[in-house]
């Protein structure tokens, strides 16, 4: 803990006094529920078919849920009138959960890095908190090649989390190619949606 | 290695989840569109039927459509006809030489009792008057269609001295895209060549992606999400059972079978990024093929079993690979095929192993496209925007693939020498995609 923070505050320190008074009381929380869920949640018939009965219904939510549960309020500072869970915060950056992405590009724009910045320092300070890392890609090329680019999405978000201190553990890159689109158009402004990397805490 | 002990050592039954299907027929309906000026006239007679009312099916119906959808044939339609023989009646032959058949088809049903029908039917060279085909079989109701399906294999068989494939099977994944991801559905299913018998393999909540027929057509390798993430499972059609192949951390898809049937390529992710492996299904042991820090997967087996060609954008773009492939693994280093154009991915062998099929970037839009291996003569078959998943019939005739139409995923299948039009295959509601054609059936 000591060692992140002194890269901190050699590396992020105006970003830090706006975040560390909440920080410090969440950072002794109790830990996260990162198990992913673990049912079965399809069910596979017969091909020979003509039963009965129903396999329907038996699916399970998404994982990323996030628990609350457990988490200090935080104090309001500097005329942050905020009180609450940082990452319930609709102003704080942490608000931000989904980065865009270019075609056929992994690189992080300013405004996400800018997101990203004040999620590394939560981790860091948070070593219980742990984050899942979903690519998403649009539609155009091969489905399993589209596969292979949103690892790569979510590859490029995690390397910028851990390089700005967030420990590996905490983060699980997970890729649903262009399988989970947002829009569902055949146009350039949904691929734009589609293009994209989520947070899920 | 971290495959979860639990589900791989021992294979589930899922028995208890048995899905009512309600409406098994035609989920898929085949439209065929456009006309094909080069297809040969042939006569179908409606199949004489032992009974008042109607045949359970019209055979000569789905002998007729399989052969327009092949693009090789036109059957005349019914008015065109001069008259309708018996099987062991006479033949007007004259009246027969007046139509622009050369070929004369005709059948009868018999229902025999206990649910089982006796089929017969003949093919009468028109010029010749001689009998170029006759069969009977004795079969259950419920497999007349599938014996339509053989008619039509052998007609195709005897005119164009290539095997049919309309007795065959394709897998497919429907969704309702639903803009809710969370009320969205996802069906793995298989249905006949035409669409019919569809059966529910696999519904989930969660995307289906990539199934892969085993060279003995029973059973089916995909990845499901079901977990939230990637996993290859394999499932066997009759039964049901389904084991768990690869859930290992990253990246599991891209399974294909070898063509001996005892190993999968398949794409993981667990040591970095995305690399093409081999699994030896029985003993679970895996042999890495690529080592390379851009994205490699899609891998496809060549006939022989002796090669995998792959997707890569080592080079910058994707673009096709082939690396040589023995029992230890890979031999040698991967090769590049394709140098055309900036986008090319997604490839798979024609059956004789001589070209490929895959997706190319062509002006924007991503379009099926096929390379003769001796030549390297790349030609784009489409003209859609956004073709996807391209694989050979089992004959090598036709190329399946799906694109979308007005907003909606379809299923295309084209002849290979781009001479007709492509003939569609939709859902009633909900996109299709993700089609795999099974292997010729074992009878």
């Amino acid at each position: 803990m000591n060692t992140i923070l002194s890269t901190f505050l050699k590396k992020k320190l105006p970003v830090l006094l706006l975040a560390a008074p909440f920080v410090f009381l969440t950072a002794c929380s109790t830990t996260s529920d990162d198990s992913a869920g673990d049912g079965n949640n399809a069910s596979v018939e017969d091909r020979t078919g003509g039963g009965s009965g129903s396999g329907d219904g038996s699916y399970e939510g998404q994982t990323g849920g996030y628990n609350d549960s457990g988490m200090n309020d935080g104090t309001a500072v500097n005329g942050q009138a905020y009180s609450g869970d940082p990452l319930s915060d609709p102003n704080s950056p942490l608000s931000v959960r989904t980065i865009y992405f270019e075609y056929d590009s992994i690189t992080i724009n300013s405004e996400g890095q800018l997101a990203l910045n004040a999620h590394a320092e939560y981790l860091s300070l948070n070593p219980s908190k742990s984050m899942i890392i979903e690519g998403h890609t649009d539609e155009r090329g091969t489905r399993d090649y589209n596969l292979s680019l949103g690892e790569r999405r979510g590859k490029a978000v995690a390397d910028f989390l851990t390089a700005s201190g967030v420990q590996a553990q905490q983060i699980e890159v997970r890729s649903f190619g262009e399988e989970n689109p947002v829009a569902l158009d055949h146009s350039e402004s949904a691929w734009q949606l589609n293009r994209r990397v989520e947070i899920l805490y | 290695m971290k495959l979860n002990a639990r589900s791989s050592l021992f294979f589930l039954l899922f028995s208890s989840f048995l899905l009512f299907v309600n409406q098994a027929a035609a989920l898929l309906e085949v439209d065929i569109t456009g006309g094909f000026q080069s297809a040969t006239p042939i006569a179908v007679v409606p199949f004489s039927w032992s009974q008042s009312g109607k045949a359970p099916v019209d055979i000569a119906g789905v002998v007729s459509s399989d052969l327009t959808r092949s693009g090789v044939f036109s059957p005349l339609s019914v008015n065109q006809l001069p008259e309708r023989p018996q099987i062991d009646g006479t033949i007007n032959f004259p009246r027969w030489k007046n139509t622009d058949a050369e070929n004369l088809v005709i059948g009868q049903i018999i229902a025999v009792g206990q649910g089982r029908y006796d089929v017969r039917f003949k093919m009468v060279d028109i010029f010749t008057g001689k009998n170029s085909l006759e069969y009977q079989y004795n079969v259950e109701g419920k497999n007349l269609r599938r014996v339509a399906h053989q008619i039509s294999d052998k007609i195709f068989q005897e005119l164009t001295h290539s095997r049919g494939a309309f007795d065959t099977l394709i897998a497919y994944v429907v969704v309702n895209n639903d803009i809710n991801a969370k009320k969205r559905v996802y069906t793995l299913a298989v249905a006949d060549s035409d669409g019919f018998n569809e059966q529910i393999i696999l519904k989930s909540r969660k995307p289906i992606m990539s199934p892969s027929w085993s060279p003995n057509g029973k059973r089916l390798a995909y990845v499901s999400f079901e977990k939230d993430r990637s996993v290859v499972y394999m499932q066997e059609l009759k039964s049901g059972k389904r084991k768990t192949i690869a859930q290992f951390k990253g990246i599991n898809s891209a399974p294909v079978w070898s063509p001996d049937g005892k190993r999968l390529a398949m794409t993981l992710s667990k040591d970095g990024n995305s690399e093409i492996y081999v699994m030896y299904i029985a003993s679970g042991v895996l042999q890495r093929i690529t080592n390379h820090y851009g994205i490699d997967t899609e891998p496809s087996w060549s006939p022989d079993g002796q090669s995998l060609i792959f997707t890569s954008d080592r080079a910058g773009k994707p673009q096709i690979y082939q690396i040589m492939i023995n029992q230890r693994g890979r031999s040698g280093s991967p090769k590049r095929l394709t140098y055309e154009g900036n986008y090319n991915a997604g490839a798979s062998f024609s059956p004789d192993g001589k070209s490929l099929v895959f997706i190319s970037r062509d002006r924007g839009s991503f379009r099926v496209a096929t390379m003769e291996l001796a030549t390297r003569n790349l030609q784009i078959l489409t003209r859609s925007k956004l073709d996807e998943s391209p694989s050979f019939s089992p004959n090598g005739k036709m190329i399946l693939y799906a694109t979308e139409l007005r907003g909606r995923g379809i299923l295309e299948a084209i002849a290979v020498d781009g001479s007709n039009s492509p003939q569609r295959l939709r859902v009633l509601s909900g996109d299709v995609r993700e089609p795999a054609w099974s292997p010729y059936r074992s009878r």
